[in-house]
């Protein structure tokens, strides 16, 4: 059974057609990627996905269940941190377990032994302000995974980085991705970064979306800087780029 | 550069305010005190037209048991006429905020309300409440609840949109979200609404009093005026600045105790 399963997706926005026809799956402990246009729609999918926005037509199932609105199953990480500058980093840690129903001492407690994983340990009691970029990326990162949730849906969770920090944390998240295996849907339009990452691709068509592309990257793990240098890494970039650029 | 720094309980920098930010006006002051002092003891008109500032202080302090027992009412209307201004601008921001019907309908009104020529309406409010504490109030909480009304709603407004879909990717509803999210966004809009609720509550209950009241900063002034006592209605005046400052330093130690992450956003901003 496919951790996420979206059939036939079509979603429209103030009379434009934004989704038409969508087709995409990930199986548990599965990464993947989609990539896309700016604008083609990858974001409206994951809308549909958080209950933000309405679908006209398709199926979509979370581990063989239909999406229900009330009880979300998915841990949605937004484009930016979207930490709340007035709670701790403990505190933004434990938002999504308190909004699902947990009380704050046993969600602190849940909490506490990934701060270690995630290099956060020693700064649970500090304002996001006082947070490097990196830090709060995976103080982010640690609010989506501590949700406790079948998919992680990650919203181009390195866009806002800068390029070292960025490929920094690209490799992080490879590291703690295998010793995890959790079930990611990616959006990114860094053609490197998805193929970095996942163990399959999804090309998005410019708007309405649908997939245009699928790849699989078989790639062996763990993965390291060096495959950038490898030319059938380069064959697939390339190969990629031109399916974007159409 | 580097300020004095001192370390709150939990262990974090706390910044005081720096020399160079204090200096400044206080030496300003200083100086504008002294250039009167001189001119109203050397060539100014005389000491019943124009006192000298260290005459006011001297006249002001033999009276003060007088200036206290007028300073308490005037204070007491202003906490709470700032209180209720609060108070009642937060209930017009949550019914604007939650509801578009209510926006539409009450925030033209609210313009409106702030058209009326104060001037005119004071005496009449004296004249249907009587001279107690209530009229003061009234004229405090109608100069003010427009203020704090907009500044509630700008806060609500500047909330993060990327956080409210957070929220709502968990399955979050309404009352949660504006718990969680909206209400804290605005929390640094509202002090800033706050201060400029301070320094109008204290001249609106001065203005109050000057209307007619039993006692208060503004009957002093009034009967000093009247008696022409210009040393002691300046002395006044002096009192009613630093009520208003005192307020207005209060609402920074507010902030920074109960906003503790609104000073470090601050702090980061200042030093990039």
């Amino acid at each position: 059974m496919s951790a996420l399963r979206i059939s036939g997706l079509d979603v429209t926005l103030g009379g434009l057609p934004v989704v038409r026809g969508l087709d995409l799956h990930a199986e548990p402990g599965e990464f993947v990627s989609i990539l896309g246009p700016s604008g083609s729609g990858k974001s409206t999918t994951f809308g549909v996905l958080t209950g933000d926005v309405q679908p006209d037509a398709g199926e979509v199932s979370i581990e063989g269940q239909a999406l229900n609105r009330k009880a979300s199953r998915v841990a949605y990480m937004p484009q930016r941190d979207a930490l709340l500058p007035w709670r701790t980093v403990l505190g933004n840690l434990t938002l999504g377990l308190e909004v699902r129903g947990t009380k704050r001492g046993p969600a602190r407690e849940k909490v506490r032994p990934w701060l270690g994983p995630f290099g956060l340990a020693g700064f649970e009691d500090r304002y996001p302000a006082q947070l490097s970029g990196g830090m709060r990326q995976r103080a982010a990162l640690l609010r989506t995974v501590a949700q406790e949730q079948p998919v992680l849906l990650l919203d181009e969770p390195f866009g806002a980085l800068d390029a070292l920090t960025r490929s920094q944390m690209q490799r992080w998240l490879e590291q703690m991705w295998e010793q995890y295996r959790w079930t990611v849907l990616l959006i990114t339009h860094d053609v490197r970064e998805a193929l970095f990452l996942s163990d399959r691709v999804y090309v998005f068509s410019p708007r309405p979306a649908r997939v245009s592309a699928e790849v699989k990257v078989d790639f062996a793990r763990p993965r390291t800087p060096d495959l950038f240098g490898d030319p059938q890494f380069a064959a697939l970039e390339a190969k990629l780029l031109d399916q974007l650029l159409g | 550069m580097n300020s004095p720094t001192a370390t709150d309980a939990s262990g974090r920098r706390l910044r005081l305010p720096r020399p160079g930010v204090v200096l400044p006006p206080v030496i300003l002051v200083l100086l504008l005190l002294a250039v009167w002092e001189i001119y109203a003891s050397t060539i100014g008109p005389g000491p019943d037209v124009l006192p000298s500032p260290s005459r006011v202080a001297e006249r002001g302090w033999a009276d003060r048991e007088n200036l206290m027992l007028n300073t308490w009412p005037t204070l007491r209307a202003t906490v709470i006429g700032l209180l209720l201004s609060v108070a009642v601008g937060f209930g017009f921001a949550v019914l604007v905020d939650l509801s578009g019907l209510a926006r539409r309908a009450l925030l033209p009104v609210l313009v409106v309300s702030q058209t009326l020529p104060l001037v005119a309406l004071a005496p009449l409010v004296i004249v249907w409440f009587g001279f107690g504490q209530f009229p003061k109030i009234l004229l405090i909480v109608f100069v003010n609840f427009f203020a704090t009304t907009l500044s509630f709603v700008e806060g609500f407004r500047s909330a993060d949109p990327d956080s409210v879909a957070l929220l709502r990717s968990m399955g979050a509803g309404r009352w949660r979200i504006f718990r969680t999210v909206r209400l804290p966004s605005a929390l640094p809009y509202f002090m800033a609404g706050l201060r400029i609720a301070i320094t109008y509550s204290v001249v609106s209950a001065i203005f109050a009093e000057y209307a007619g009241a039993e006692s208060g900063l503004g009957v002093y002034m009034q009967f000093a005026k009247n008696t022409f006592r210009t040393d002691l209605v300046l002395a006044a005046v002096f009192v009613t600045a630093a009520v208003t400052l005192t307020l207005f330093a209060l609402s920074f130690l507010i902030e920074r105790i109960a906003l503790p992450w609104a000073f470090l956003i601050r702090a980061g901003e200042a030093d990039r």
